[in-house]
C-alpha cells in the first residue's frame, strides 16, 4: 500500500471498491444472523414434526392453502419488483424505479391484508396455539402445530415493514409455505 | 443479457418451481413428498439468493460468510434431529412417536372419547 492512500487517517478504505465490498459483507453477516435467528424456529419444527406426525398432518389438512400459496406467489413477485427497482434505479430511470417501488409497496400491503383474513378465520375455527385450541380436529401435537403456525407466519409480519429485508422475507416464506401449508403426511 | 430481463427470467423460474410444489401437495405422496417438497425450497431460495440478492456478482469471503451460516443451519438441525430420533421412548412426551406411553386424558389436542373434555368458545 502506497503512503499517501493512507495520509487521510478518517477514511478507512482505500478505494470505493473495497468500501463497497466491506458494506456488502457487512450486510450479509446481519443476514446471516438473521438466518440463524429463523433456523431456531425450523429446527423446532423439524423436531416436534418428527413426534407427531399426525397431529401435524391434521393441522397441516386444516391450513388455509389458497391463501397461503397467493401469498407466496405475491412475495415472489414482490421480490421481483424490489430487485428490479434497484436495477432501474442503477440505470437512472426514475419513473420505473418509483413505479415499482410502489408495486413493492402494493404486494406488501396485499400480503398483509390477506394474513389477516387467514388470521380471523384461524380464530373463529379454533386453531390457536396450545391450552386455547378447541379447532374440531384431534391428535396429539396438533396444538403444538398452531404454536409453530402463530409464531412462524407472525415473526416475519413486522419485519416485512422494513424494506431492508424483503429478499429474507421472501427466502424464509419459500421454506415455510411448504412446511406450513403443503406437506401433508 | 439484460439485467431486467434477467429478473423477469428469474421470476418465471421462481412460478414455475412455486407450481411444481402445487402440484406435489396434491399428490399425496405421504412422508416421500416431503424431502422433494424441502428441494424445491432449496432451488427456490438459490434463485432469490443468487439473482435477486447478487450473490452472483459476490465473490470470496461474502460467500465464504454465507457458507458458514449454512454450514452452522446443517449442523443445529442434524443434530437436533438426531437427538429425537435416538433417545429412550419414556425421555419423550407421551403421545408422541417415540413414546410408549398414551396422551395424558384430557391433554390439549389429544383424542378424547368425551365430547365434554373439550368445551369449545364461541
Amino acid at each position: 500500500m502506497s503512503v499517501p492512500e493512507l495520509l487521510n487517517p478518517a477514511e478507512p478504505f482505500p478505494d470505493e471498491a473495497s468500501a463497497e465490498h466491506a458494506g456488502h459483507l457487512g450486510m450479509w453477516v446481519f443476514l446471516g444472523t438473521e438466518i440463524l435467528l429463523f433456523s431456531g424456529l425450523f429446527v423446532g419444527y423439524a423436531y416436534y414434526r418428527f413426534l407427531f406426525p399426525l397431529g401435524w398432518s391434521l393441522a397441516i389438512e386444516h391450513t388455509h392453502k389458497i391463501i397461503g400459496s397467493v401469498n407466496t406467489l405475491v412475495l415472489l413477485t414482490s421480490s421481483l419488483t424490489v430487485a428490479l427497482s434497484l436495477a432501474f434505479a442503477k440505470e437512472r430511470k426514475r419513473g420505473l424505479t418509483s413505479l415499482m417501488l410502489l408495486a413493492s409497496m402494493a404486494l406488501g400491503v396485499t400480503f398483509l391484508v390477506l394474513k389477516g383474513v387467514e388470521y380471523q378465520k384461524e380464530i373463529v375455527e379454533g386453531a390457536l396455539p396450545g391450552k386455547y385450541f378447541h379447532a374440531d380436529f384431534h391428535a396429539p401435537g396438533a396444538d403444538l402445530f398452531e404454536c409453530f403456525y402463530w409464531i412462524a407466519t407472525g415473526l416475519p409480519l413486522p419485519l416485512e415493514l422494513v424494506g431492508l429485508y424483503w429478499h429474507l422475507i421472501d427466502l424464509i416464506w419459500i421454506f415455510l409455505w411448504p412446511l406450513i401449508y403443503l406437506t401433508r403426511s | 443479457m439484460k439485467t431486467t430481463t434477467e429478473y423477469l427470467l428469474v421470476w418465471v423460474g421462481l412460478m414455475v418451481l412455486a407450481g411444481a410444489s402445487w402440484a406435489l401437495s396434491t399428490m399425496r405422496l405421504g412422508e416421500a413428498g416431503f424431502p422433494i417438497a424441502i428441494a424445491i425450497a432449496v432451488a427456490k431460495a438459490g434463485l432469490v439468493i443468487a439473482f435477486y440478492m447478487h450473490m452472483r456478482h459476490e465473490h470470496g469471503s461474502i460467500r465464504l460468510a454465507f457458507a458458514t451460516v449454512l454450514v452452522l443451519v446443517a449442523l443445529l438441525m442434524s443434530i437436533t434431529v438426531t437427538d429425537a430420533a435416538t433417545r429412550w421412548g419414556l425421555a419423550m412426551p407421551p403421545g408422541s412417536r417415540s413414546s410408549p406411553l398414551p396422551p395424558p386424558i384430557g391433554a390439549q389436542g389429544s383424542p378424547s372419547q368425551n365430547p365434554d373434555a373439550h368445551p369449545r368458545v364461541r
